[in-house]
């Protein structure tokens, strides 16, 4: 058999066949069509009877003027209307012939039941996807959130803890230091009323209301020393600390300062300055007569957590870890922490003790930490560790531009 | 001879307590310590070389260094000292420090009273009821 002859029946051919003349009519169609549509003979009947409603304006409004006009048409999406009135996707190719037979266009279509399933599919599963990337995305925002409105908790917690530490610091310094100061002047009012000599019991009325006084100042320097409005900008720790070298030189006398290169840090300046200038200040102060002072400060960034009171979150922040030790003379761990606002005992002078606690105010505001390390003999190490890049979001600590 | 040891670290505060005891008419005598170490240190050299011990410490509270209620763990933890009787004279009413100072092992809790007399009272009365005490102990 010839080769061609294999394709001369074309009820047998697995693609339905149906020709189409100029009135719309179907003058034929093979055994496929008429098996798809569920209903035979199909020659003579409308050409649009046999399509769903859509398809059949579909054809009448493009198909047929395109073919007719152009001479074929390819890979049209139609459905066929079933005899029991249900529809059948088909992929159709359409050809118009008009030489050497009676004008008709030729239609062969092919069954896309299973494609019209993938089709859908794939449209579902691409809703699907896009749903699924639109939860993401609010999720994401949620989370992003979440974690903002924690860290905003966290900075406040940390900040109501430090008001409340200074609030009770400021109320004992009230109640005991100060309430002590009025019952000894009291005291001695009662002697100088009683005793035949009143003079030895005035003087020290007189030197109780002078430390009354000095508490009251210590008091208000603590309380008012941080300017909260003070812009933050980019300090350069190193010209910090050759300032508060010079200062602590000239009030303490010469001291050696072995010290690496220190990085800068977004921060208050002069609260930083106020920071070294004690902690140097304090070193020179307390030096060994029998050696010569030597003071060396390190500086490392190091990671950290950013949250400072939820124990429970974690948050990698950046932080610049200055540790300075000193070969002075140490002290003892006192009864009260050393960060404390300490009462001036008498003949003492009340700079170490506010500067202390003026210290941990400043590494508080700038959300850092500071921990002191010393023996009697043995010197002193003092650990600072500070955020690289500012607290945001609350003016606190906000972003601000470069200055130095 | 009865004596008594007054652990206080304020001038002030020492002066007072030499003019309410005059007031009171107190006849034994008494010594100051400057600093709690100080007077850890008194102690427990008058406890090796069984010297006579005071009849009652009286001791401060807040003091650089060690502190009152130190000075009253290292005495309780003493093979000897830990029978003294030890009286707390604190200007610290606060009712977390009196708890500190009685767990710490102290007899008796004073605060500093403004009026001088009542300061004198109080003394009397602290020193005749432990040097009484400690006669009975030692007979």
């Amino acid at each position: 058999m010839h080769p061609h002859c294999l394709l001369r029946s074309p009820d047998e051919l697995p693609c339905g066949l149906l020709a189409v003349d100029e009135e719309d009519r179907i003058v034929a169609a093979n055994r496929t069509v008429e098996a798809l549509v569920g209903a035979a003979p199909l020659a003579g009947r409308r050409f649009y009877e046999c399509l769903s409603a859509a398809s059949r304006i579909f054809c009448q409004t493009h198909v047929m003027p395109l073919v007719r006009l152009e001479g074929a048409a390819e890979e049209l999406h139609l459905a066929l209307r079933r005899h029991d009135g249900s529809d059948v996707p088909v992929l159709a190719n359409a050809v118009h012939r008009g030489a050497g037979t009676p004008p008709h266009t030729l239609f062969a279509l092919l069954p896309a039941v299973r494609r019209r399933r993938f089709e859908q599919e794939l449209v579902e599963a691409r809703r699907a996807a896009e749903e699924a990337l639109r939860s993401n995305a609010a999720l994401t925002a949620a989370r992003d959130r979440l974690e903002a409105h924690a860290t905003e908790l966290d900075r406040n917690l940390a900040r109501l803890a430090q008001r409340n530490q200074e609030l009770a610091t400021i109320t004992r310094m009230l109640f005991h230091d100060l309430g002590e100061q009025i019952r000894k002047i009291g005291s001695f009012a009662e002697l100088a009323r009683t005793d035949g000599d009143a003079a030895p019991a005035v003087a020290r009325i007189g030197a109780g209301a002078a430390r009354a006084q000095a508490l009251i100042d210590t008091l208000r320097r603590y309380a008012t020393f941080a300017d909260e409005h003070e812009p933050v900008t980019l300090v350069c720790l190193d010209e910090l600390v050759a300032d508060a070298r010079e200062a602590a030189t000239q009030r303490r006398g010469a001291f050696a300062l072995e010290a690496g290169a220190l990085p800068a840090v977004q921060g208050r300046r002069s609260q930083l300055a106020l920071l070294f200038e004690q902690l140097l200040d304090n070193a020179a102060k307390y030096r060994d007569p029998a050696q010569p002072l030597v003071v060396r400060l390190d500086a490392a960034t190091v990671g950290g957590n950013a949250f400072r009171m939820m124990v429970d979150r974690y948050r990698r922040g950046d932080f610049v870890r200055i540790t300075m030790t000193d070969n002075g003379l140490g002290f003892e761990r006192a009864a009260r922490p050393a960060f404390e606002l300490l009462a001036r005992k008498p003949g003492e002078s009340t700079i170490a003790h506010v500067g202390l606690a003026m210290c941990k105010r400043v590494v508080d505001n700038h959300g850092g930490s500071i921990a002191i390390d010393s023996a009697p003999g043995a010197g002193t190490t003092v650990t600072l560790m500070l955020p690289l890049q500012p607290e945001s979001g609350d003016g606190r600590l906000a972003e601000g531009s470069a200055t130095r | 001879m009865t004596w008594m040891l007054f652990v206080e670290d304020d001038p002030d505060d020492a002066f007072l307590i030499g003019r309410a005891l005059e007031r009171a008419g107190v006849t034994a005598s008494f010594a100051f310590a400057g600093s709690a170490r100080e007077a850890l240190a008194r102690l427990e050299g008058a406890a090796a070389e069984s010297q006579r011990l005071p009849a009652v410490t009286f001791t401060d509270l807040n003091m650089p260094g060690m502190s009152g209620f130190d000075l009253l763990r290292r005495m309780r933890e003493h093979a000897v000292l830990r029978v003294l009787p030890v009286v707390v004279l604190s200007s610290s009413s606060s009712p977390r420090d009196l708890r500190e100072a009685c767990e710490a092992g102290a007899n008796a809790y004073m605060v500093k009273p403004v009026a001088l007399d009542e300061f004198a009272a109080m003394l009397g009365a602290a020193e005749r009821f432990w040097t009484r005490c400690n006669r009975t102990v030692q007979r």
